[in-house]
């Protein structure tokens, strides 16, 4: 029972002091609190996250047409398109979009000319020959330069040159769409015709006057040969769209080619079969007669759906709508604040931890408590539980600063605490900072100076940017990269408290027996590995601070 | 800790050697300290002694020999032992952003102290040391020999038996030095047993027995009176008389209670010899100038005590090899080199 009470004495000693020396550093607080806040402010207030617009140089061959049609549909292309100029040169632009590696270095030179000259960043260039490259049955090149050591920049304008891409290619469809519409009218006579040789063949028909009846249909023959011949071409863009999304019954393109195909087949053997009988119309001839019929209304239906189908429509079937079903509508500053939180926390912990045992050591202390009766485990212990406690504070401030300052949600509320939320939340800090005080601790047991343990800790603080999933995501981590992220506190950190800030994701309290079975939420699996890796880190620190405590 | 006899030395070195690497650090250094002593360890920057209290205290285990503290090998003490010894580095090891009563409360928390059971200790302490009046002030803000006061409090804290301090005097003005003297006689008085390393070798005066270290080799263990005699070959007594002469040299080193060609002359008035034991020979002396037929008024002897400055320097000079010299007795019980007719010539000159 004495020793219990010397233990908790000698442990206690740690504690008065870490906190003490803390206290007597107000400005340090204040920095620790203040400071990731009015960063977390500057970003929400001057973050734009806007595309970035580019100032495009468009190089085009010397044809009115053409530069008209650019300078007709460039404008309708985004906000992101600011159009610098458009130069019609034949020869620049058969230079720009050339394929030939023996100019690759002349074409970027004359590039990067453009791109200072025009103050650029983008220059399109549309090839000279488009027609007949088409002809050969190859796409024509629609060539873009930029110039940029800017990864994401990279991406992005490869990205916008698709987008450009396909606003042109959208624009040749819809003049296609066009010209089949035009040629629509055709049709319609095509279709008159039918319709009227169709109702003379029923009135022969019904007349007995097979003469008349079999030259109507000759005539429904030859007229839905025309029709077949012209909806190949002018109902295939509307077929081309439906037989990818599947469309209507009777309605659909393909179902009226079909139909016009049996209309000719139709029309065909009745002529044939009147012109060679005689006597009166059989049953089957009347059937035929019929079924004409049906195949020429439904003709004209579709064409005349299609017809009312706008260019632009046909050209691009599809309009972009998305709906994000999430119970918070993000902005930058919501989704990493928790990020940032998380990060800072252990960072603080790191860094304190890495710096306690060296300072220690550097003052000639840990010689003094070698000689007392302190042990590792005990000095361990009152600087986790100190530093601990410094953390806990600063996360508090930081949390109700991020809530109430900056507006980052915490579903779930923090009054009444009803739901347990809070709780979670803290559970999460608390493992958070107890594995990231491990890790400090871990270092500053291995460190033999100050600049060390700093060094040590921005090291652990790169790596926690680049791997945590704090802005790049994890996913596109791979090998030893994603051992790396697993191993650092903050990434679980990260994931467990926007799962609960943002998402509110948590298990209540009825649900905690159902953790372990299939109902593991992302906050259980990151908050079981913070409390393994904390329990990791700090046997590891105290089996290296033994060894420095290590009595000869 | 295992309750060793009331008299059996504290801390006993036999032959301990303390090697890092190839460099032999410690070089069969053996010692005794009996309790209720102060135990002067000196010896210059780089000699051992820090090494020594490192082994002394089990931070540091021999690579050879047997080191037993409260009859106990350091390196196996218990928590409950190391709750009797008190440690004082060289060095301030406190914290400087606590103030002094708060250091304090650590030092005391690390040997299980609770609040109640420090309260009247630290205040005894501080008054003891005389900082009592100051005690909130940050360590910090206060003078260096302050914070050696307030080491020493540290160290004292949990009410040692044995009490190491390493070089607790490096550094401070001599009336402070003094100051803590004081204060570890008084500690001394309270049968406290002191391991003190010291720089400064005139601090053996102090102490109730001094051991000399250089170069990882003890040169000298003893008395301070006993380290006098070992560097001097004797005592030495300081003879005046106006009419010194040669012959009157003669006739005393003649004596068998003085050592042989040791007599100096300091000046023309002045001469001091070395005698096997000052309390005998003295009133010897004088009736041999009686004898002579000096008058004893114009006469004065006394015992001289050699600064330990020459003391140290001297045993340093003997400790080192001499290959060359023929017959070294003779020469090192001499005092100088000189003789009175040298001292005669220079007078001259």
């Amino acid at each position: 029972m004495r020793g219990l009470l010397k233990f908790f004495i000698r442990t206690s000693a740690f504690i008065n002091k870490e906190v003490r020396e803390i206290v007597r550093q107000p400005r340090l607080v204040l920095s620790l609190i203040l400071g990731p806040f009015l960063i977390l402010a500057l970003f929400g207030i001057g973050y734009r996250s806007e595309a970035p617009v580019l100032r495009t140089v468009i190089v085009v061959p010397n044809e009115p047409a053409l530069v008209n049609t650019v300078q007709q549909y460039a404008p309708s292309f985004g906000e992101q398109l600011k159009i610098a100029a458009i130069l019609p040169d034949t020869q620049l632009s058969a230079l720009l979009t050339s394929q030939d590696p023996a100019t690759a270095s002349q074409r970027q030179a004359a590039a990067n000319d453009l791109l200072a000259q025009q103050r650029a960043d983008l220059v399109a260039s549309f090839p000279p020959d488009a027609a007949r490259t088409i002809e050969s049955g190859k796409a024509a090149p629609f060539i873009m330069y930029h110039n940029t050591v800017d990864p994401v920049r990279d991406q992005y304008v490869g990205w916008f040159g698709s987008v450009y891409t396909d606003a042109i290619n959208r624009v040749v469809l819809m003049s296609v769409a066009q010209n089949a519409q035009g040629s629509t009218g055709n049709l319609q006579e095509d279709m008159a015709n039918i319709h009227k040789a169709t109702q003379d063949t029923r009135a022969a028909l019904d007349a007995g006057d097979r003469a008349r009846a079999a030259q109507s249909a000759q005539q429904i023959d030859q007229s839905s040969d025309q029709l077949v011949m012209a909806l190949a071409g002018s109902v295939g863009l509307l077929a081309g769209v439906q037989s990818n999304i599947g469309g209507t019954s009777g309605q659909d393109a393909q179902a009226a080619l079909a139909a016009a195909q049996r209309l000719r087949q139709q029309s065909g053997t009745l002529s044939q079969s009147l012109s060679t009988s005689s006597g009166a119309a059989t049953q089957e001839q009347k059937n035929q007669l019929t079924q004409i019929e049906q195949d020429s209304a439904n003709l004209e239906k579709t064409l005349a759906t299609f017809n009312r189908i706008p260019p632009e429509v046909l050209a691009a079937p599809f309009a972009n709508k998305t709906e994000n079903v999430a119970s918070i509508r993000p902005n930058f500053v919501t989704y990493y604040g928790p990020g940032v939180l998380a990060l800072l926390l252990q960072h603080l912990a790191v860094t304190m931890a890495a710096l306690a045992l060296v300072r220690e050591r550097q003052l000639g202390a840990i010689e003094v408590f070698r000689v007392s009766p302190l042990s590792s485990f005990e000095t361990l212990l009152g600087k986790y539980v100190s530093y601990m406690l410094f953390c806990i504070v600063i996360a508090v401030a930081l949390v109700a600063l991020l809530v109430f300052g900056l507006g980052i949600p915490l579903q779930g509320g923090i009054w009444p605490p009803t739901t347990m939320h809070l709780l979670f939340v803290s559970l999460t800090i608390l493992a958070l900072i107890a594995a990231s005080l491990g890790i400090g601790f871990i270092i500053s047991a291995l460190s033999n100076s100050d600049s060390q343990a700093v060094q040590f800790s921005m090291i652990v603080l790169l790596a926690s940017i680049f791997f945590s999933g704090f802005f790049l995501s994890l996913d596109s981590l791979y090998g030893v990269s994603r051992i790396v992220a697993f191993l650092l506190p903050v990434t679980y950190g990260i994931r467990a408290l926007q799962a609960l800030m943002l998402r509110g994701q948590s298990p209540t309290l009825p649900d905690m027996p159902q953790i372990m079975s299939a109902d593991v939420t992302v906050w259980s699996i990151s908050f079981g590995a913070l409390v393994i890796g904390g329990l990791v880190f700090f046997v590891l620190a105290d089996r290296f601070l033994a060894r420095s405590f290590k009595r000869a | 800790m295992d309750s060793p006899s009331k008299d059996s030395p504290r801390i006993e070195m036999r032959n301990v050697c303390k090697q890092f690497g190839q460099a032999t650090v410690i070089d069969h250094v053996s010692l005794s300290v009996a309790p209720g002593t102060i135990y002067g360890f000196i010896g210059p920057s780089g000699s051992g002694k820090t090494t020594v209290i490192r082994l002394l205290t089990g931070v540091y285990g021999p690579s050879e020999g047997d080191i037993r503290v409260f009859d106990k090998a350091p390196t196996k003490w218990s928590r409950r032992d190391r709750e009797h010894v008190g440690y004082m580095p060289q060095f301030f090891v406190l914290y400087p952003t606590l103030s002094i009563s708060e250091n304090v409360d650590f030092a005391a928390s690390t040997y299980g102290m609770g609040w109640w059971s420090r309260r009247a200790p630290k205040r005894q302490l501080l008054e003891f040391v005389g900082l009592w009046e100051d005690r909130n002030k940050l360590a910090s803000s206060i003078s260096g020999g302050m914070q050696r006061r307030l080491e020493l409090v540290c160290s004292l804290i949990h009410n040692p038996d044995l009490l190491f301090l390493d070089e607790p005097t490096a550094g401070i003005d001599p009336v402070l030095r003094a100051t803590i003297w004081e204060h570890l006689n008084h500690l001394r008085n309270e049968k406290k047993t002191l391991f003190v390393t010291t720089q400064y070798v005139t601090e053996a005066e102090y102490c109730d027995r001094v051991g000399l270290i250089n170069e990882g080799r003890i040169i000298a263990d003893g008395t301070p009176d006993d380290l006098r005699r070992k560097a001097y070959g004797g005592q030495v007594v300081t003879l005046t008389y106006a009419r010194l002469n040669d012959a009157l040299r003669d006739r005393l080193e003649a004596m068998p209670e003085v050592v042989d060609r040791t007599m100096k002359f300091i000046s023309r008035d002045t001469a001091q010899m070395v005698v096997n034991d000052a309390a005998t020979a003295i009133p010897l002396i004088l009736r041999q100038l009686e004898d002579a037929g000096i008058p004893m008024e114009s006469v004065r002897i006394t015992e001289e005590k050699p600064p330990f400055d020459d003391v140290f320097v001297r045993l340093i000079e003997q400790a080192k090899p001499r290959p060359m010299e023929p017959s070294g007795e003779e020469g090192e019980a001499r005092l100088t080199e000189q003789t009175g007719e040298e001292v005669d010539r220079a007078r001259a000159a």
